[in-house]
């Protein structure tokens, strides 16, 4: 194998972060758009190879057939998918993504490698922020396709239920340091991730999907860099650091163009006529 | 020290991506959104070093369905934000 020095890694990893910024910024005009995707795409690859050559990954066979796997599948949605269908395949991907940094933290925690305060931190918040972005994910997809109601969908007592969901995550993550991460703390705070991101997700209405789908990919950023932070990857790191603000500002953008705010989004309030006192369709 | 450095290069590159998006045209929206959904496949790497340093078979597989998973982010991701952006093109001409 070629060896890579951990500095030239270091600087070819700078390089590729660089890379990545100009694609989002060049994205962020129609007419240098299709140049900045196509900047971002070459810059995965180059991450990926980069990856490949200083890890030294011992059994790179099946990362290899793992990974010619997961990119036919990619490019069969790619090929296939309808115009009219781009929102939930969009999401469906944002899932997809968010489920691959809970799996690390996952696979980090279940190895044992999670040992030490910062570790701790670091994995069981990719955890929680992985699998509650991968619960919305799906959610916005049933919406968008039609199999559930797109329709906001309010429990009782949702946001209660909402409140304490998040209360009790929060105290997880702050506890996570100080108590061994058993499998059911792994589970524990799996399942009220899941079913936090389910909560979230089932409240808001179909034509507020796009924004809760910005918001998701945001997530799915942070979670991203947080797993990051558990495995000591710097290029994860920067790049989840990344996608998590410009998603963040994205989605308050893509808020002030459709006249909405986030908030109201978020707890449901406007998509719900009945309760709102000014009933405006934001359409 | 090397934690500090991480959570330090992570607040740096939220202050990049918060800099980088500005006034983007409502048209463009959606893609930039498929765009940054399809960068967010970086864990990639991450599942490679997963996969890597796992010494259980159980991690091991975690990590190899987490790179498929990835990967089909990736490759969907910017085959999906073309196909949108192509159809922006055309709609123009």
């Amino acid at each position: 194998m070629l060896g890579i020095s951990a500095p030239v890694y270091f600087g070819m990893s700078f390089l590729l972060v660089v890379g990545f910024l100009s694609g989002i910024k060049k994205m962020n005009s129609p007419r240098t758009a299709v140049t900045g995707n196509a900047i971002g795409a070459i810059t995965m690859m180059l991450a990926i190879i980069l990856a490949l050559l200083y890890y030294e990954i011992s059994d790179l066979t099946s990362v290899l057939v793992a990974f010619f796997v997961g990119g036919l599948i990619g490019l069969v949605i790619a090929v296939k998918v309808k115009m009219i269908h781009m929102p939930q395949s969009v999401a469906f991907l944002n899932g997809v993504g968010a489920t691959a940094s809970a799996l690390i933290a996952l696979a980090t925690i279940l190895n044992g490698d999670a040992t030490t305060f910062f570790v701790q931190v670091t994995s069981v918040l990719a955890l929680i922020i992985g699998s509650m972005a991968m619960s919305g994910s799906l959610i916005a997809v049933g919406k968008l396709s039609g199999v559930l109601s797109p329709k906001p969908v309010v429990l009782k007592g949702h946001s209660a239920i909402f409140f304490a969901t998040v209360s009790i995550l929060i105290l997880l993550w702050a506890l996570s340091p100080f108590v061994p991460l058993t499998m059911t703390f792994v589970l524990l705070a799996l399942g009220l991730a899941i079913f936090f991101g389910f909560l979230f997700a089932v409240r808001i209405g179909g034509a507020d999907m796009p924004i809760m789908i910005s918001l998701l990919n945001a997530l799915t950023g942070v979670a991203g860099g947080a797993a990051g932070l558990a495995i000591y990857e710097p290029l994860l790191v920067a790049v989840g650091g990344i996608v998590g603000a410009s998603g963040l500002i994205l989605t308050q953008i893509m808020c002030r163009a459709m006249n909405r705010h986030l908030w109201a989004i978020l707890t449901g309030k406007t998509t719900m006529s009945s309760s709102a006192p000014v009933a405006k369709k934001a359409t | 020290m090397k934690e500090l450095l991480l959570i330090g290069l992570f607040i740096v590159s939220m202050v990049l991506g918060y800099k980088i998006i500005k006034e983007v045209p409502s048209l463009l929206h959606t893609p930039l959104m498929s765009g940054l959904n399809a960068i967010h496949g970086i864990p990639i790497l991450g599942a490679m070093v997963a996969v890597g340093v796992a010494v259980m078979t159980e991690t091991k597989w975690l990590g190899l369905i987490a790179v498929a998973l990835a990967s089909i982010n990736i490759v969907g991701g910017f085959g999906v934000t073309h196909k949108m952006l192509r159809m922006f093109k055309t709609g123009e001409k």
